[in-house]
């Protein structure tokens, strides 16, 4: 019975081509990047070519202005941005999750104040808390994953809120109440897997979001720092009219995998919203 | 009646703010005891407060004043954490079953958390007692690798019974447990809590507002209107010789599925369910039996012959 919801819901998934479309691109980048020490054989870090070098056959997509090989960059830059945003979504869910059940389970006291934080954290310019944060703290991986995990919370926070504050007037709750079960499990057991499709959904776009933040902060030089690629600084190298005019294969290719990551991630995440509710017939 | 009652309920008051500080007295100095064994049926339109009354008792909602005593223990005082090991004794069924059963549970699952969170059983001895509760309330032991969405309504509302039953209650709140069902499985329903009311000397608080249903289930039953209670008795005595005029009403506004009855002089109220109103008794501007003196004096429940009472002045000159 389990087994058919699965398929009932892969059916409903399969509808959306472009989303199919999308998922296989998204595990052959992904695959791509995992594997990269084995589809090229130069380091990110150091000279390996010319200076500025247009793409040729040793290096299919040319060199930075230091000499090093831009596809073999491209490749780390994709894992460590894959892995910023995907880090950074796991601690800003589980934030939203814990604070929205709290606040949509025990209301009052705890529940204004949690809202205001929301509310708080929503309305402040985040780019200028991220660039207070990353100028508070040292700049690089960790400090860039933890501020976007912390930034990004507060729309799951909200969502879970919502759903929580609905589910617990439903019956089957009431029901766990009246035979004295504990808040803990009604919580855990009886509503959280009760909200968890519409997180999984907003947290694929919570997952797009971060990949292009620290594309931002990278670019503005407080992400992820140099020698270590990431997406943005790669692009950061196009800073000059020069670059961005005359040796367009020193930023094509890292834009396109930024639009293409987030444009992919965005389709998934919309078939799965169609795919979760089951009065989309498949 | 000398054994203490196993449910009494005294002066039970309970107001809602709606918008705009809106009072709605939802429940007004509603008092009751049901004995061991007994079933008391509580019925009234909708929105009378009876199922305020039920969620109450279970504690879903908090009295404004009044007394809720289960068993001689004073259960409305007590904390929620307090209460938790308690709750086991009396336990609610809801009226729209399809919603009282979690969608991505199992069977098996819904029936054997309550047991285990009370620990009545060891582990070992869940799955035969989730089977012999499935059966009790007729249903097939195998049933319950199944998720709640491939049950009829009827089936759902047996499993809920069966979730209740497994804490093995004294108390069973019923709030319209068959009001969302098809006639013929109403039938089904009722005659299974009857059934079991026999066999496991359950008892029942069973709320409605099918007047049939409740003759069929209650020994002693209750008439309630804006939050009170109008009359109270023994159900046939209410049926055959109601005192209120409203209850007169209620009965006389069934529907009667024989055609000599249809024709018949019946009573009937005017109007809709409407607010309090200023002074005197609640149905003043609806009853067809009222006089000058009902928009003075608000009437107090009391016994007129023995164990039936009403709440209604004019309730001597009316018997008949």
């Amino acid at each position: 019975m389990q087994t058919s919801a699965l398929q009932a819901f892969l059916g409903r998934f399969r509808r959306h081509r472009m989303a199919v479309i999308c998922l296989y691109l998204l595990v052959c980048m992904v695959a791509a990047c995992l594997l990269g020490p084995f589809l090229s054989p130069y380091s990110p870090t150091t000279k390996s070519g010319g200076f500025s070098a247009p793409p040729d056959a040793q290096h299919i997509l040319g060199t930075d202005k230091i000499g090093r090989d831009l596809f073999t960059r491209l490749l780390h830059a994709t894992r460590i941005s894959l892995a910023v945003g995907l880090l950074a979504t796991l601690i800003s869910t589980f934030i939203g999750i814990f604070l929205g059940l709290v606040s949509g389970y025990f209301g009052g006291l705890a529940d204004r104040l949690l809202m205001s934080l929301t509310d708080m954290v929503m309305s402040f310019p985040y780019i200028l808390l991220i660039l207070v944060a990353a100028a508070i703290f040292e700049p690089g991986f960790t400090s860039m994953v933890l501020i976007l995990g912390f930034v990004n919370w507060p729309g799951v926070a909200r969502l879970v809120r919502g759903n929580v504050l609905s589910l617990r007037n439903t019956n089957f709750i009431q029901n766990d109440r009246t035979a004295g079960m504990k808040p803990a499990y009604i919580l855990f057991r009886e509503i959280l897997p009760n909200t968890m499709a519409p997180v999984l959904v907003y947290a694929t776009s919570v997952f797009a979001l971060s990949i292009l933040d620290e594309a931002a902060l990278s670019y503005l030089g407080m992400g992820v720092q140099p020698p270590s690629p990431s997406l943005g600084n790669l692009l950061s190298g196009a800073e000059s009219l020069s670059v961005l005019t005359g040796k367009p294969w020193m930023w094509i290719p890292a834009g396109s995998v930024i639009i293409l990551l987030v444009v992919c991630i965005n389709f998934i995440g919309d078939a799965m919203r169609d795919a979760m509710d089951p009065r989309n017939l498949a | 009646m000398t054994e203490t009652p196993l449910l009494e309920v005294h002066n039970l008051t309970k107001t809602f703010f709606g918008r705009h500080h809106r009072k709605l007295l939802a429940v007004d100095n509603v008092s009751f005891a049901i004995h061991r064994g007994e079933s008391f049926g509580l019925v009234g339109e909708s929105g009378c407060g009876k199922s305020t009354v039920a969620r109450l008792i279970m504690g879903l909602e908090q009295p404004d004043s009044g007394e809720i005593i289960l068993n001689g223990q004073h259960i409305h005082t007590m904390s929620e954490r307090a209460l938790r090991p308690l709750r086991m004794h009396y336990q609610m069924v809801f009226q729209d079953a399809a919603s009282s059963l979690n969608p991505r549970r199992r069977i098996a699952e819904i029936l054997a958390d309550p047991i285990r969170q009370h620990h009545l059983l060891p582990e070992a001895q869940i799955p035969d007692r989730v089977a012999e509760i499935l059966e009790t309330v007729g249903l097939q032991p195998d049933m319950a690798s199944r998720y709640p969405h491939e049950f009829s309504g009827g089936q759902k509302q047996r499993i809920c019974i069966a979730r209740a039953l497994g804490l093995q209650p004294d108390l069973l709140v019923l709030d319209e447990p068959v009001s969302a069902l098809d006639v013929s499985i109403q039938a089904q329903i009722l005659n299974l809590l009857r059934d079991l009311q026999q066999r496991l000397h359950l008892t029942y608080l069973f709320i409605g507002h099918g007047l049939g249903a409740v003759r069929y289930i209650s020994d002693r039953m209750a008439v309630m209107y804006l939050g009170r209670i109008l009359e109270t008795g023994p159900s046939e005595t209410l049926f055959t010789h109601c005192l209120h005029p409203y209850t007169l009403a209620l009965l006389d506004a069934s529907p009667s599925a024989r055609y000599a009855d249809r024709n018949r002089n019946r009573v009937i109220l005017r109007g809709e369910i409407e607010s309090l109103p200023a002074s005197g008794c609640p149905l003043l501007h609806r009853c067809p039996a009222a006089a000058d003196a009902c928009a003075h004096q608000l009437p107090v429940l009391h016994e007129i012959t023995p164990g039936h009472s009403a709440s209604c002045t004019r309730a001597e000159l009316l018997r008949r």
